[in-house]
Formats: C-alpha cells, sequence, structure tokens
C-alpha cells in the first residue's frame, strides 16, 4: 500500500466512526484494532495495544493532568473564584466596556488557575451574563470576552492540551507551559485593547453606569485577602517549573495540594465541595485520558504502517518554502477545528506533524503553542466549537444565532493576527524556555 | 568448571536444534529436513519486520544496517528486512513484548528494557568477556534459553558495542567514588547496581527525558554509554563524563522464536552469522566514534575526567553488578561461568 | 415482558451500584496520587533523598484512576461525542443509532478486555515483577484496565438491551459516595 493511501484509510475510518457517533474514545481503539488486524495480525496487534494503552498511561509526562484539573475544580468549587470575580469588577472603577474588560482579566487569571476552556467560559458566562445584559451590553460584547477567556485557558498554563500535544510529541512538556505565558498574555492585551476601541467608538454597546464606590482601604483589603492568595499560588506553581526546582507533575500536586488548603482559610472547605471536585476531576481526567491511551495505539500504527515517514520524505522533496508546509499545517487544525475538539485534533495530528516540523529545523515548542492557539480557534468555530455549546447554554435564547456567529468572528480574526504575529516574531514564544535553558 | 559449562553449553545449543529440525518436520515438508546441512532451498522469500530501540541514525543502531546488508546478499535476496520503525512505532519498553507476540519478527532491543521478564538477559551487560570469547563458550545461546522459555524469542546476538559511563552536569565536580554520594543518577535496571554502589540514588527515566531533566537541575546526572552523547543533546549540559567505563551495552538482536523457528535453518545460520560480523565490524567504527565524539565534546566544554579511585570503582562495579544479579536470578553460578573471566 | 423489564431494571441497579464502588476507588486513587506525589516532593526537599518508587506510584495510581472512573463517565454520557450528524436523531432513529454505537463501541473494548486479561494472566503466571527501584508486579498494575474495559463492555450491553426493547430506564440519580457508604453500613 502507497503511503497516502494508508493515511486515507487510517482518517476516512476514523472520520466515519466519529460521525456516526461512537465516542471518540472508542472510536480510537475501533480503528486501531482494524487497522493492527490489517497492518499486524489480529491477536498480535491487538496485544500491542493494550500494551501501548498501558505504557501511553504510565508516562510521567502526563501525570499533571489530573492533578491540574484538581486545583481548578477545587478553586471552582469552593467559591473562591466568584469571590475573586466579584473583588476584581470592585478594583475596575469606572472604565468604557468595563464589563467586558472585566471578563477579559478574570478570564485570565482564571485561565492561569484552570486547564479547562469549558469549565473557565461556563464559569465566566454564568456569572457575567445576566449583569451584562442588565446592563445593556451588546450582545457582541458579551459572548467575545467570553469566548476569549475559554480559549486562553487553553494557551495559559497550566493546561491540559498543553500537556498532551507535549506528550504526544515528545516536546517538553515545562518548556511549552512556561512557553505560554507570553503569547497568552499578548492576546489578552490585544482583546483588551479591542474591546476598550469598540466601547469608546460607539458608548452604545457597552453604556456606562455608576457602581458603588468603595474606598482604596477596603480595595486594597479585599485585593490581598481575596486575589493575592490565589496570585500567589499561580506564582509558585510556574515559579516551580520555570526555575527547574520541580516538575510539572510535582507543580501540579503542590498547585492542587494549595488549592485544597487555601479554601480552609476562608471556611469555605467541606465535605460536599472536595466530593463535587473529585467527581469532576475524575469525570474530565478520565474522559481525556482515555481518549490518549486509545489514540496512542493510533499513531502508533500510523508510524508501523510506514505512513509516517511516507508523508515525512515527500513533504521534504516538495519544492516549496517549508513555512508553506508549516501553514499547510496549520490550516489542517483549523479546518479539523470546525467539527472536532481539540485534544482529538492533538492526537490526530501532532503525531504526524512533529517530526515533519523536527526535520524542517523549526522550534518544536514554538510550533506548539502556535498549534495551540489554532486550536482555541477552532474550538469557538462552527458548527462545532465545545465553547460554542458552553456560550449558548449561558446566553437568553432571544438572542439568534447569526449574533452569536458574528461575535465569533471577531475572536477568530484576533486569535489569527495573533498567530500571524508569532509566526513573524518566535521570539515572543522561545524567549522565555530559553531563558530557563541558562 | 568453563570447559565443562562449555560443554553443556553446545549440548544445549544441539538440543535446540534438534527441536528446530522436530518442528519443522511436524509443520513443513520433510525434505528440507533429511538435509538439513545441505543450503534447502526451498525457493520461498521471508520477509522479517523490525524494530529498532532507538532512532534509525543513533551510533548505537550501527550494526542494523550492515546486518542487513549481510543478510540479503547471503541469502541471495531470500530474505528481505523490513525496517518498520523506531520508539515511535512501538513504545521502547513493550518491544521485548512486540518481539514476543510476533508484532514484529526482529527487534534490536536494549535487554534491561524486558529483564523484569528475563532477568538472565543482564549477565550480557555485567560481561566480562570479549565477544569472540562469548560466542566460543556458548554464552548466546545460553541465554537465549531464557529468552526462549520465557518470552518466546530467540536471542540471536548482541546488537552493538558499547561500555557504560557515568555523566554530571556542568556544576557538579566528580573526581572521586566518594563524590557520587547523594547525586540522582538517571539510570534504567542495568545501570542500577553500579549507582547504587557509589552511594547515588538511582532514578529511571527514558532517553529522550534525560536531556530536559538534567537542564532543570532534577537529576545531578545520568549513566549511558560512553558514545551516541550527542543524540542525547548532551554536550550542551553535560560537564564531565566519568571514567573508568564500565560494563557492556545491553542492545540484543532478538528474532520471535515461532518465526525463528519456521526459517530455513541455512537461513538461521545466515542470520546468526550475520549478527556476530555486523557486531564486530560495527563494533571498529565504534571506537573512530567515540575518538570523534569526544574532540566534540570537549570543544563544547564537556570534561573527561578519570576516578581518582579507579580500582575503588571497577572493584564495586563488579562486586555490585554480579551481586545485584545474583538476588534476581534463580542460577548465578552458571551465568557466571558464562559472562566472568 | 413484564417479568423482563424487571429483571433488567434489577441488573442495572447492581451494575450502576459495582459501577459507583470502582468510582468511589478511583477518587481513593486519586488522593492518593497526590498525597504520592507530595510525599516525593517532601522527602526530596527536606531529606534530600529521592523516594524513587513515588513517580511510579503516582502513574500507576493515575491508571487505575481512569480506568476505574471511565464506566461511571461512560453512563454519565460524558464521553466526547462528535453529533453534528447524530443530534437531531429521535425516537426509533435514535434507539437505532445507540443500539449500533454500543455495539461497535462493546465489541472493541471486549477484545481490549480480552488481550489485556490475558496480559495480567500471564504476568501473573510468570511471575514478573518490574525491574526498576521498586519490584511492582507486574500483573497488579493491569488489573484496573481488565476491569475498566469489563464493565464497559457491561454498560454497552446494559445500553443495547433497554433500546433494544425500549425501556425507559431512569436510574435515581443517587449520590455516588451515599450509595457505597449505604452499602458499607
Ligand atoms: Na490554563
Ligand atoms: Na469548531
Amino acid at each position: 500500500m502507497e503511503w497516502y493511501t494508508i493515511i486515507l484509510l487510517f482518517f476516512v475510518l476514523l472520520i466515519f466512526f466519529v460521525l456516526i457517533g461512537v465516542p471518540i474514545a472508542f472510536a480510537f481503539i475501533t480503528v486501531n484494532i482494524i487497522l493492527s488486524t490489517i497492518f499486524i495480525g489480529f491477536s498480535s496487534g491487538a496485544m500491542n495495544l493494550v500494551n501501548s494503552a498501558f505504557s501511553s498511561m504510565t508516562s510521567f509526562s502526563i501525570t499533571p493532568i489530573p492533578l491540574f484539573i484538581l486545583m481548578g475544580e477545587v478553586l471552582f468549587h469552593s467559591g473562591l473564584v466568584l469571590k475573586m470575580l466579584d473583588v476584581i469588577s470592585k478594583l475596575l472603577g469606572k472604565l468604557p466596556s468595563r464589563l467586558s474588560i472585566l471578563a477579559n482579566i478574570t478570564g485570565t487569571m482564571f485561565a492561569a488557575l484552570s486547564g479547562s476552556a469549558v469549565a473557565n467560559a461556563a464559569m465566566l458566562g454564568s456569572a457575567l451574563t445576566p449583569e451584562m445584559l442588565r446592563r445593556g451590553y451588546h450582545i457582541k460584547m458579551i459572548i467575545g470576552p467570553i469566548l476569549a477567556a475559554g480559549s486562553l485557558a487553553i494557551i495559559i498554563p497550566p493546561s491540559t492540551v498543553t500537556i498532551l500535544l507535549g506528550s504526544v510529541g515528545q516536546i517538553s512538556v515545562g518548556d511549552l507551559l512556561i512557553a505560554g505565558i507570553l503569547p497568552g498574555l499578548m492576546i489578552t492585551v490585544m482583546f483588551l485593547i479591542y474591546y476598550i476601541f469598540l466601547g469608546v467608538k460607539n458608548p452604545s454597546l457597552a453604556p456606562r453606569y455608576e457602581i458603588d464606590n468603595s474606598t482604596w482601604k477596603e480595595r486594597i483589603r479585599l485585593l490581598i485577602q481575596y486575589v493575592l492568595p490565589a496570585v500567589l499560588l499561580i506564582g509558585t506553581v510556574l515559579g516551580l517549573i520555570f526555575f527547574g526546582i520541580a516538575t510539572p507533575t510535582e507543580s501540579a500536586a503542590i498547585g492542587a495540594l494549595g488549592s485544597i488548603i487555601l479554601p480552609m482559610f476562608y471556611g469555605r472547605f467541606n465535605k460536599k465541595m472536595i466530593q463535587n471536585s473529585v467527581l469532576g476531576t475524575l469525570k474530565i481526567s478520565s474522559m481525556i485520558l482515555l481518549i490518549l491511551a486509545a489514540s496512542a495505539g493510533f499513531s502508533q500504527l500510523l508510524a508501523f504502517s510506514g505512513a509516517t515517514r511516507g508523508l515525512i520524505s515527500v513533504v521534504l522533496a516538495l519544492d516549496i518554502p517549508s513555512i508553506v508546509t508549516i501553514i499547510f499545517m496549520l490550516l489542517v487544525i483549523l479546518l479539523l477545528g470546525t467539527f472536532i475538539e481539540p485534544m482529538s485534533i492533538v492526537m490526530i495530528t501532532i503525531p504526524l506533524f512533529v517530526p515533519v516540523v523536527a526535520v524542517l529545523g523549526y522550534d518544536l515548542v514554538w510550533f506548539g503553542i502556535i498549534a495551540l492557539i489554532c486550536l482555541s480557534i477552532g474550538n469557538v468555530t462552527p458548527p462545532f466549537g465545545m465553547l460554542l455549546f458552553t456560550i449558548k447554554g449561558v446566553i437568553p435564547s432571544s438572542v439568534t444565532l447569526k449574533e452569536v456567529y458574528k461575535s465569533v468572528i471577531n475572536v477568530v480574526v484576533i486569535q489569527m493576527i495573533a498567530v500571524i504575529i508569532l509566526i513573524l516574531f518566535p521570539e515572543i514564544v522561545t524567549w522565555l524556555p530559553s531563558l530557563r535553558a541558562n | 568448571g568453563g570447559n565443562e559449562d562449555e560443554a553443556n553449553g553446545s549440548e544445549n545449543s544441539n538440543d535446540g536444534n534438534e527441536n528446530v529440525a522436530a518442528e519443522n518436520a511436524n509443520n513443513e515438508n520433510e525434505n528440507e529436513n533429511e538435509n538439513a546441512n545441505e543450503p534447502a532451498n526451498d525457493g520461498e522469500t521471508y520477509t522479517l519486520s523490525v524494530v529498532l530501540s532507538l532512532d534509525e541514525d543513533n551510533p548505537q543502531m550501527l550494526s542494523f544496517p550492515i546486518f542487513t546488508e549481510i543478510v540479503e546478499a547471503e541469502s541471495d535476496g531470500r530474505i528481505q528486512i523490513d525496517y518498520v520503525g523506531g520508539p515511535e512505532a512501538i513504545p521502547p519498553f513493550t518491544q521485548g513484548e512486540a518481539v514476543q507476540n510476533g508484532t514484529v519478527d526482529m527487534g534490536w532491543v536494549a535487554g534491561s528494557y524486558y529483564a523484569d521478564v528475563v532477568p538472565e538477559v543482564l549477565g550480557l551487560s555485567f560481561s566480562q568477556l570479549e565477544y569472540e570469547e562469548e560466542v566460543e563458550r556458548g554464552s548466546i545461546e545460553y541465554i537465549s534459553r531464557f529468552h526462549e522459555e520465557k518470552m518466546n524469542t530467540k536471542a540471536i546476538g548482541r546488537a552493538g558495542k558499547g561500555n557504560f559511563a557515568l555523566h554530571v552536569g556542568k556544576d557538579i565536580e566528580v573526581n572521586s567514588t566518594a563524590d557520587f554520594e547523594g547525586l540522582d543518577i538517571r539510570g534504567t535496571a542495568n545501570y542500577v547496581p553500579v549507582i547504587e554502589a557509589v552511594g547515588a540514588n538511582a532514578i529511571a527515566l527514558e532517553a529522550g527525558e534525560i536531556y530536559s531533566s538534567l537542564e532543570r537541575g532534577l537529576i545531578d546526572g545520568y549513566a549511558w554509554t560512553n558514545y551516541a552523547l550527542p543524540e542525547l543533546g548532551a554536550q550542551e549540559i553535560t560537564g564531565s563524563q566519568i571514567m573508568p567505563y564500565f560494563n557492556e551495552a545491553d542492545q540484543m538482536i532478538l528474532a520471535n522464536l515461532d518465526v525463528w523457528n519456521d526459517l530455513p535453518e541455512d537461513l538461521q545460520e545466515i542470520i546468526t552469522n550475520a549478527a556476530i560480523d555486523a557486531y564486530l565490524e560495527s563494533r571498529d567504527m565504534v571506537e573512530e566514534i567515540l575518538a570523534e565524539e569526544r574532540i566534540e565534546m570537549e570543544e563544547a566544554g564537556v570534561q573527561y575526567v578519570e576516578l581518582e579511585d579507579a580500582d575503588r570503582f571497577e572493584e564495586l562495579v563488579e562486586e555490585n553488578s554480579w551481586a545485584w544479579l545474583a538476588e534476581r536470578v534463580d542460577n548465578i553460578e552458571e551465568m557466571e561461568e558464562y559472562f566472568k573471566q | 415482558m413484564d417479568i423482563f423489564k424487571k429483571v433488567t431494571k434489577v441488573v442495572n441497579r447492581y451494575v450502576t451500584m459495582l459501577e459507583n464502588i470502582l468510582l468511589t476507588i478511583s477518587g481513593v486513587f486519586l488522593i492518593s496520587m497526590l498525597l504520592t506525589v507530595c510525599i516525593g516532593v517532601g522527602s526530596r526537599a527536606i531529606f534530600n533523598n529521592s523516594i524513587l518508587w513515588t513517580n511510579e506510584l503516582a502513574s500507576y495510581l493515575m491508571l487505575g484512576t481512569v480506568f476505574l472512573a471511565a464506566p461511571w463517565v461512560l453512563r454519565k454520557n460524558a464521553h466526547i461525542i462528535v453529533d453534528i450528524f447524530t443530534y437531531k436523531l429521535k425516537g426509533k432513529s435514535l434507539r437505532f443509532n445507540t443500539i449500533l454505537v454500543s455495539i461497535i463501541a462493546g465489541v472493541a473494548c471486549a477484545i481490549y478486555f480480552w488481550f489485556s486479561f490475558n496480559i495480567t494472566l500471564n504476568h501473573y503466571n510468570n511471575g514478573t515483577v518490574n525491574m526498576g527501584s521498586f519490584p511492582w508486579p507486574r500483573f497488579a498494575l493491569y488489573i484496573p484496565m481488565v476491569i475498566g474495559f469489563f464493565f464497559l463492555i457491561v454498560r454497552f450491553l446494559v445500553m443495547i438491551i433497554t433500546n433494544l426493547f425500549g425501556i425507559q430506564e431512569k436510574i435515581e440519580e443517587e449520590d455516588p459516595l451515599e450509595q457505597v457508604n449505604n452499602l458499607l453500613q
């Protein structure tokens, strides 16, 4: 079989099972069994698949995932995150597009506390949308910042998708996490500028309103009481990774432990909170890591069948600038992103793309971060976008689909601009990890 | 004792061959086995799929292309070698099982990766003999028995020459055995007895994790072969390679036992001899690579440090390696006769 | 038919209960994993000695966490599905789709179950023990996978039967921890 026939076979089968509604994890194992029967033989192939699943699940690079998820879940379920939202709202004072900016800034903060785009968007959406609507905000000013906040959760560490990408592509997970900080902040600033600009240009989009003016003394007390501890927690987790004091797994464990201890000081620690956090963690981790276990066999079969090497040799023989190849890969990610969620795209494309990127001589961390932004774009593009579904759940049904799509366009465009900036100035990605090395 | 066991070894290998013959007689046409000593050309072509435990261009895999060339030439094309991939195709730690269950027909696999199934394979790591001597004594045949019994594979031969060395990071100075005390050193099963003997802690990490772990100061050093360092990116992060070198590389050439038994005897012989020839040819190249690499590494600032108490280090290595193995195999005296001087 | 429905209902209840027990163990594994890594960090920071087994134990606990929670996640319908073609299905065609998907996924799980069971059995019979820093018995590490795939098959079977015979089976969503507590008392 030619390599392109093999690749076609892999993806046609996978997409068929996915589209008839087989859950992604089980679609992977179904396709694995079919393909390993073809390329290896039924029983030895199946034994190999079981060993692959075991081997991928006991890899130390993915052990941070459940721990980071637990950290986010505890902070959400203890109500500390909502309290922080409240405090930051008081701190902001009078600003154009005040609530949009609030969503943006807190979204960025929560992105640094949580690895889950959906949790981030859902939390902000349900907390802020009623207030925004009551204040007469235009739907564009509501949906955009909340989608943006969700997207940032993937890029700003900690991020489950980042860890998966590092583990599947064999890129340093620590470097990837650290490399996400600057691009994440850059995108936050781009969103901030955009929404302030909209609010100034057309105040009717975000009508100003009177706010209770608390004293500066009160604001600082609230800041120290509710925001500072969380900022310290984030700083500790990232600092441990950055300075090489602890592995990502150890940092995640320290972060999770910190997030469990923190609510004790606010009297928010109880059995129900822990139970809900653990159940939430189990649900998300099991769902994500089962896909990882199942897809490990898939990417190894791609290599085993000769498809990966075939693709690489052809790409290398192509007479096109290598950046065109990179852009082509990003377009594939964007295209898949219209109907598949980010994690599965990582599992499908990264094993095929990363060897090519490495052979072309590009920085893998740089490619990883740009791929992550493209993945987070896919999260908001119709028809299938986890964040779109989340948004639909929190906005009133009177809002038309057309209005939603219009707001999505802004988010997509701004992130596309970010991708172009990072392609032109790769140092924005590679600078922090390079500091780490010295 | 050595002579007696040599005799045992060859006896056993004869047994092995008889079994092969018997099985072939049952399974396939009998003509082939009646003339077992003549090249029994059944006209059939055998394609053998191969997985490697390291990337194809890693110098530790040097013997593979040589082996392929010899086998395909000597067999007049009756054996075709089909390279299916490296660690990306089958996870390194499951490659032993992949050969066992027939996912691939052959593998260039590090013994320590499957030593939990066949701990005897570590004898090859702790061996004090040159390969020629091992071949003469039948040491590989002896070790193969355990592979056949416990994991349905034939151990055909060593895959490559190499000694091990301990390496430490840039900010760490080691001049004597005592300086290792308390250091965290990366090392899989075959290194553990030595790392523990010098008072350091052994941490099992995959080869791919060595660079980032040392860079972050999570480990103070790592055990690896004394060459193939640039493949780890080691010149950027290594302070010094510590000598003397110790023990032997544990890369093995394995074949699935059923596949092996299905091969006509003349082809088995071609493969066995090709494995030996490929080893010997690559062994000379390893010396060159080592010398060239040393120049490259020294230019990058890596030091080559000889321990002040080198004798003591070598003593510790010998004692601890075999004592450690003795706790994990049932037949340590027999093993020592095959691998000790 | 009435008896059949009753039997299905009872079976479903017991399967659900077992899933909840597995879920509870999975939760214990998660917390143990957190503590294990923390103990590793602490011993490295305070006593400057590496506890080698903590890294490995953490990853084995994670494996257990994932596979023991998987059947519950399936019952909760929380595995990721791309439903751009199937979200409109209703009534009979929805039931047909559910049965089809459950058969495909159930067979795939059965194959993974069978081979992981065999590998576990082999490791048990051979007494395979890890060679690294701690002698983990290999068969024990595979057990959560075997159990996980087994209960995934069972859950898919329940889904096939209830959809095939149109049994509207609403399981009262009891708090899983409460249920286990009640069971223990
Ligand atoms: Na995040
Ligand atoms: Na999408």
